[in-house]
């Protein structure tokens, strides 16, 4: 079985999700595996999984704003359980303090907002997957 | 007045009887070879020399003339030719003797010899009341004066007069008419001659100013008679100075009385008259003076009463609260109390105090808990006299009151003041209106701007997913797109039941509990049955009052949101039904679902509150509920264990409250 490395698209509203996962598989396609979820604790499930099956994931794109658990604790929860995973947050509003807190204690590769430049987007996600070449 | 002058003269003629003259033989001889002495008079000349109203050659000159007769023993025969240059002309041609007034000038020492001066009569300029101010002859430069011809004082002003236009007149009296009349501009003269033809006529005239020249009166005589010159010296010489001081003083100030005719008999009859009726006159104002008087004191009185009643009217009715204060202050003079003086029938109304215990008492005896701000303010207005107006919190009364102080007497101070508490809280109401109003717009217009995304991200796809011809692709986008409409659909929904939940009017009516619970179930029945939420209504007879449609939002909205936070318990359950406490009926909707926090409990009827992006609605939904309660004049609230707990919303309506009688 050949094992592949793969990302995680989080977001309360099944369009950004589906937006998200389009936009990334067009430009990466078959590099990589991509993941959806509509909550945190359906996420954490997701990766445990995955993790399980020994698929690598590498990057988590994560909303902030969701009910229940909001993105920065669900982060900062999966930078407790595996702290090679890389994450970028988007969000429409994130509050400026929890933001600095998540930065602390979480290495948020970027912060973007919602709507979402596609190109930014891109650029970001090959420099995480950049430092994979050097730090796997 | 005459009579006393008259008196004098006469007394100072007996008192000093003449000295007879000490004359040479030859003196006497020639006195009694000449016989009579012509003499010549200026008959319009007063007081000088004149003729009075009888004809008789009267005037200074000639009681002189009279003494040097007494003295003497020489007979004059008086000549008078109307012109003086004419008697003058006749000294030279010699018709005549001599003259008894006259000035020495050079012209004139040609043909007569003159005596000693016997008086000196100053020489004046007269001008008119109102003329400007003349100190001298420079003054009349380029002016019209007037002199008589022939009078030495013409000599003297066509010698020392510069630049001034004489105009010459046959005597005093005319030159003075003429100056009356403002056709000259001044008159010179002597001084004797001038004020006693002013007085006589009563120009409004006065005299100016002197000259430096004074008229010296002489006698003149023909030049072949030196004998008599010195014969009229020596004469002269016996008249003191006493005499001829007196002389002329009776002349120059007291002539117009020298006649004695019926003139001054009139002249004092009519002043009699006059003075009585000045006297009438004035006592006749005077009456008039104390009628006023008194009837303006009584107009006074009267609106002084007026005024005080409507004064007292005004105290007494008046909405606002009025009372009148003394100031009290330490020794330095900084307000420490305040004395009541006055209060009125609002004042009580407003505070509780009755006027009739607290005049005459101080706010410390009377309201000791009263802030100090309160004396410090109304001193201030009382010690300065500037008006404050303020609005303050009294703790006291536990109201707002809006007050306007001033100070009517000193070290008083007034104030007026009316309730506004309602104005205030209502301000206060309105402001926190104003916020959660802005709150809710700029929620809303977040709300909507997730879904707009949606359908610009989509579109996009769409447009490029076509372009692939890729259908699966297309139809996907369209229905994201869908979605996202119905969502901003729903969004502008309840923001419309938010307006009319303000504006529309509530149209109550009986409502049947288990009735509008089922129409409501069946709005939700679908959600509850996929999510397997069981739905239990109890007291299904209860009769709600309120306004149907408005109900049935409200019914809805809690139910839907009691399927949003229903977790996932083993049995999800909702209950509806009416519980009763105290004296009022509570609708309540429970649930078993997540529960709510503690500090959540108010917050999720906050309209900015959104606990659930994802679902159907926007976070108005509870909110909503609030403003259907409240537009019920009802209250809402929520009670939760805590989370995991379950939670219940509680709601009571009250729509006929206004229109309610009180039962006893």
């Amino acid at each position: 079985m050949k094992n592949r490395d793969a990302m995680l698209i989080v977001d309360d509203e099944p369009s950004i999700t589906y937006l998200l996962k389009k936009e990334i598989s067009r430009h990466f396609k078959e590099t990589f595996e991509y993941e959806t979820a509509f909550s945190a604790s359906q996420a954490l499930q997701i990766i445990d999984a995955m993790v399980a099956d020994g698929i690598r994931v590498i990057l988590i794109l994560s909303d902030w704003l969701m009910p229940e658990m909001k993105g920065d604790e669900f982060l900062m929860k999966v930078h407790a359980k595996h702290p090679g995973i890389r994450a970028i947050m988007i969000s429409g509003y994130a509050d400026p303090e929890a933001i600095d807190a998540v930065r602390a204690r979480v290495p948020l590769r970027a912060f973007l907002g919602k709507p979402w430049d596609k190109v930014q987007l891109i650029l970001e996600i090959q420099k995480c997957i950049a430092e994979l070449e050097v730090i796997p | 007045m005459w009579l006393w002058f008259f008196l004098i003269t006469f007394g100072f003629t007996w008192a000093t009887p003449p000295k007879r003259l000490e004359l040479t033989a030859a003196e006497s001889t020639w006195i009694a070879t000449h016989r009579p002495i012509r003499l010549g008079i200026d008959s319009q000349r007063p007081p000088i020399e004149f003729r009075d109203s009888k004809g008789i050659p009267s005037g200074i000159s000639l009681d002189i003339i009279e003494r040097i007769a007494q003295v003497s023993g020489l007979q004059f025969q008086v000549v008078d030719i109307r012109e003086w240059t004419a008697t003058l002309e006749g000294v030279r041609q010699q018709s005549i003797d001599m003259v008894s007034a006259a000035r020495p000038t050079a012209a004139r020492a040609e043909f007569m010899d003159f005596t000693k001066p016997y008086m000196r009569i100053p020489m004046v300029i007269v001008t008119h009341e109102n003329a400007g101010y003349v100190d001298d002859l420079s003054a009349l430069a380029g002016k019209k004066v007037g002199s008589v011809k022939g009078y030495a004082s013409s000599e003297f002003l066509r010698k020392e007069g510069s630049n001034l236009s004489i105009i010459y007149f046959e005597n005093y009296a005319d030159a003075l008419n003429q100056l009356a009349r403002g056709t000259l501009d001044a008159v010179v003269g002597n001084l004797a001659a001038l004020s006693y033809e002013m007085r006589l006529r009563k120009y409004p005239l006065r005299i100016a100013a002197p000259l430096s020249l004074e008229s010296e009166l002489s006698m003149g005589v023909r030049k072949d008679w030196p004998e008599l010159v010195s014969i009229l010296n020596k004469a002269l010489a016996t008249i003191s100075e006493q005499e001829r001081t007196a002389i002329k003083n009776q002349w120059i100030y007291a002539n117009t009385a020298m006649d004695t005719s019926w003139d001054s008999v009139i002249n004092g009859i009519a002043a009699g008259t006059i003075f009585l009726l000045c006297i009438i006159v004035i006592f006749i104002l005077w009456n008039r003076r104390l009628h006023q008087e008194i009837s303006e004191r009584r107009n006074a009185e009267r609106i002084a009463l007026e005024n005080e009643r409507k004064y007292r009217m005004l105290f007494e009715h008046m909405q606002q609260g009025f009372a009148l204060h003394e100031i009290i202050t330490d020794a330095d003079n900084h307000p420490i109390d305040y004395r009541y003086l006055e209060a009125n029938p609002a004042f009580q109304q407003l505070t509780g105090a009755d006027p009739a215990v607290i005049v005459g008492k101080t706010v410390s005896e009377i309201m000791p808990e009263t802030e100090a701000y309160w004396i410090q303010s109304f001193g201030q207005v009382a010690l300065t006299g500037e008006p404050l107006h303020f609005e303050q919190y009294s703790r006291t009364f536990d109201r707002w009151f809006s007050t306007w102080t001033f100070n009517p007497a000193p070290r008083q101070f007034a104030v007026v003041f009316s309730d506004v508490t309602e104005q205030h809280l209502q301000r206060e109401r309105m402001q926190a209106q104003n916020e959660s109003m802005s709150h809710f717009i700029y929620t809303v217009s977040h709300d909507l701007k997730s879904p707009l995304l949606t359908v610009a991200n989509f579109a996009v796809e769409l447009a490029s997913d076509l372009e692939k011809g890729d259908t699966p692709a297309v139809l996907e986008d369209l229905k994201y797109i869908g979605s996202a409409t119905n969502r901003m659909q729903k969004i502008v929904d309840e923001l419309q039941l938010v307006a009319q939940a303000g504006s529309k009017k509530l149209q109550s009516s009986n409502i049947l509990l288990g009735e509008i619970a089922q129409e409501v179930y069946s709005a939700v029945a679908g959600r509850y049955t996929s999510q397997g939420i069981q739905f239990v209504v109890h007291n299904k007879d209860h009769v709600l009052r309120g306004d149907k449609d408005r109900i049935f939002q409200l019914l809805q909205n809690l139910l839907d949101n009691a399927a949003k936070y229903i977790g996932s318990p083993a049995e999800p359950k909702v209950e509806l039904g009416v519980e009763k406490q105290g004296m009022e009926s509570v609708v309540y909707v429970r649930d078993n679902g997540v529960g709510i926090a503690p500090e959540n409990l108010t917050k999720v009827f906050g309209i900015f509150e959104k606990l659930n992006k994802a679902s159907d609605g926007s976070g108005i939904g509870l909110a909503l509920a609030k403003g259907i309660v409240e537009a019920h004049q009802g209250r809402i609230w929520a009670t939760s264990p805590g989370p995991g707990q379950g939670s219940t919303f509680h709601f009571t309506l009250d729509p006929d409250k206004e229109n309610r009688t009180i039962q006893p």
